[in-house]
């Protein structure tokens, strides 16, 4: 089951990712059919230029991060239908007398928090901070105020002074924003 | 034993050439003559009650498929519908530069930054609007050709038996035919083309290559088993300015040429299809470029100027979005054919896919896709005459073709998207960095308070970012033909 690529599901696998992953059944259809759409090339998984032939996406600034946050410990950097939908899972509204499985307040921010931290060492830098910052301003502002821009946000949330944001620290900062509201995606069910 | 079986075999042979042959001698002379039999009506009209029929086994199958248990009985997914967010989840117009979670005014960076731009993105890989414009359109139910047969493998023997007798009944009764109307067609076009070229130039020549031009493409059409029904003809070109329509294949240049004489306007090409064009062009007023040409847009446009002045050469035609589309969507049309200060008559077409699927993306060669028409059903259109346009004073040509655009996708009921369909199978990044630049550039303003007042010096050149009009929530895809 693992990353073999799947060509089509059989109902027992569609009862695994129910479990897995929270989607009723006919929203795992709809992904699915969204998988194979883009899915170009027949091969049961996707690459990276197959995200990236998304219009909307390529120009989005951190469009490659998000792309690649998809294909993390996936072998031959392809991305098979369960890791596809495992990732997409996170962003399921998360309800309140519902067993969350995969869409919890902190499945959410840990993906925003991966965008950070490039070298995926569980810890933000300020250059990470410098980096992302750059990723989506482009030109527009000057290295030396994203500079003092990033400086100044570590400053901010790295509370125990160790000169990195970690996970915890990055999940207390954001405690105040509306994180369901803004990473959940409402799937026609 | 055996040469009595032969010669059956070679009667069988025989009658069936002769009767594939006369049916095909018939519908040409049915087209040189432009007679309407009202065959094709009918035959459409049996052809959508076999369909509903199908759908009405498939219907009552479906439960029993998903109720069985056993593992070696596929479920497949590709059954269910294309729309996987709620409506008002997905509808925000692709490239929308502002950002859901703007904060006016640009206050300080904070970490939160990232995400709506997290946000849009998940949502643009679940569901974006200009995948669905290129994939091809889904149906409201199965017209028994396997090519759309994408969630039923095995539903029941009588429906198989149907299945298979439809596979028969085109392969080898409708396509011979066709393809004899079709080979007849082309040959008559190169005929006619030479025979009027020979003639002196003068409203004789005119007037004969005109009605000419009319009957090949008639003639076209019937191998096409094209049924086309053409609304508001008043507003149909005369003889002058252009005529610009939305694209979907090859074919819509035989849907248009049926009912008026046009000016047709491409790449020169090579081979058997470059020596048709070079004969044509020879009787008939066609602008073709050799390729070097057609990348200086100055002189394509100055060559169509040219053409447009003259009253005696026929409207041109020209398919502003450059690519062809699926025909749910209308993409972003090229200005070029609007800076020519000639009116512009537009026509929408729109095609029902349940007969056949026109929109050339589905097959890789043009062989592929004329071997798929040529084996489908049907091709059934409506095209839709629209009143002239002209550029308003004071309106550059991006915003007039804008306009334009948007008055075709509401006639044909096809959903407007305001992106370049070149992008799509263009793997070099210009589109993308332009507007890449442009979210980077809203993101600047919005989360940094600027400490300088010196502006980018690399701002994107904006001639292609034209101005939506807002977002009409009645243009929507309603595919016609809904019996």
């Amino acid at each position: 089951m693992g990353n073999r690529a799947t060509i089509v599901l059989d109902k027992s696998e569609v009862d695994e990712i129910e479990e897995e992953t929270g989607f009723t059944p006919s929203q795992i259809a709809r992904l699915y059919n969204r998988f194979t759409a883009l899915d170009k090339s027949g091969s049961g998984s996707l690459s990276r230029a197959d995200f990236l032939r998304i219009p909307e996406l390529a120009i989005n600034p951190l469009g490659d991060r998000i792309v690649h946050s998809f294909f993390k410990g996936c072998p031959d950097d392809q991305v098979n239908f369960r890791q596809f939908i495992k990732v997409l899972s996170i962003f399921r509204p998360a309800r309140r007398n519902h067993d969350p499985v995969k869409n919890t307040w902190q499945n959410k921010l840990k993906f925003a928090f991966q965008m950070y931290d490039l070298d995926e060492d569980n810890k933000v830098s300020v250059d990470e901070i410098l980096t992302v910052l750059q990723m989506m301003v482009g030109v527009n502002i000057p290295d030396d105020q994203l500079q003092s821009i990033a400086e100044r946000t570590l400053q901010e949330n790295d509370k125990d002074r160790d000169g990195f944001i970690t996970l915890e620290e990055f999940l207390t900062a954001m405690e105040t924003s509306d994180v369901d509201n803004r990473l959940s995606l409402r799937f026609l069910s | 034993m055996l040469t009595t079986a032969a010669s059956i075999l070679v009667a069988i042979v025989k009658y069936y050439a002769i009767f594939e042959s006369s049916v095909a001698f018939f519908i040409i002379l049915e087209g040189i003559l432009n007679i309407h039999l009202g065959i094709r009506s009918t035959y459409i009209k049996c052809l959508l009650k076999v369909f509903k029929f199908g759908n009405n086994r498939v219907e009552v199958k479906r439960p029993v498929i998903e109720l069985t248990q056993k593992p070696e009985r596929v479920w497949n997914a590709m059954a269910a519908e294309e729309k996987v967010l709620e409506d008002d989840e997905v509808y925000h117009k692709p490239l929308e530069v502002e950002l859901k979670y703007k904060t006016t005014p640009p206050s300080d960076f904070k970490l939160q930054n990232v995400l709506p731009l997290i946000q849009t993105a998940m949502k643009d890989i679940v569901e974006d609007e200009v995948t669905k414009a290129f994939d091809a359109e889904g149906l409201p139910y199965w017209n028994m050709l396997t090519r759309t047969n994408k969630g039923y493998q095995y539903i029941s023997f009588r429906l198989s038996v149907i299945w298979f007798a439809g596979w028969w009944f085109r392969h080898f009764i409708l396509f011979p035919v066709r393809f004899m109307i079709a080979i007849a067609g082309q040959i008559l076009l190169v005929l006619s083309a030479m025979l009027c070229s020979r003639l002196p130039a003068g409203k004789v020549k005119t007037a004969i290559s005109r009605y000419a031009t009319k009957v090949t493409f008639r003639i076209l059409a019937r191998a096409l088993s094209l049924h086309a029904t053409y609304h508001d003809r008043k507003n149909m070109a005369k003889r002058d300015g252009i005529c610009v329509a939305n694209h979907t294949s090859p074919i819509d240049v035989i849907v248009l040429s049926c009912d008026n004489v046009y000016a047709f306007v491409g790449q020169q090409g090579s081979g058997l299809f470059g020596f048709i064009q070079k004969e044509i062009a020879k009787a008939f007023s066609h602008i073709w470029f050799e390729r070097a040409e057609s990348k200086d847009r100055g002189a394509v446009v100055a060559r169509m100027k040219d053409h447009v002045k003259d009253p005696n050469k026929p409207t041109i035609l020209i398919f502003p979005e450059g690519a062809c589309v699926n025909n749910t969507s209308v993409l972003m049309f090229k200005k070029g054919g609007f800076e020519l200060d000639s009116p512009v008559y537009p026509v929408a077409i729109r095609y029902n896919p349940v007969f056949g699927d026109a929109f050339w993306g589905a097959q890789p060669t043009m062989q592929a896709h004329i071997w798929s028409m040529l084996t489908s059903w049907a091709i059934v259109c409506d095209v839709w005459y629209l009143p002239v346009m002209n550029k308003l004073p004071g309106e550059d040509a991006a915003s007039f073709a804008n306009r334009t655009r948007l008055e075709i996708a509401k006639r044909g009921g096809m959903v407007d998207i305001d992106w370049d369909p070149r992008f799509y199978s263009d793997d070099k990044n210009v589109e993308v960095s332009r507007w890449r630049l442009k979210q980077q550039q809203i993101l600047s303003e919005t989360m940094v308070q600027r400490k300088t007042n010196a502006t980018p010096e690399t701002f994107p050149e904006t001639d292609t970012l034209v101005k939506n009009a807002p977002p009409d929530p009645d243009v929507r895809n309603t595919p016609i033909g809904r019996v």
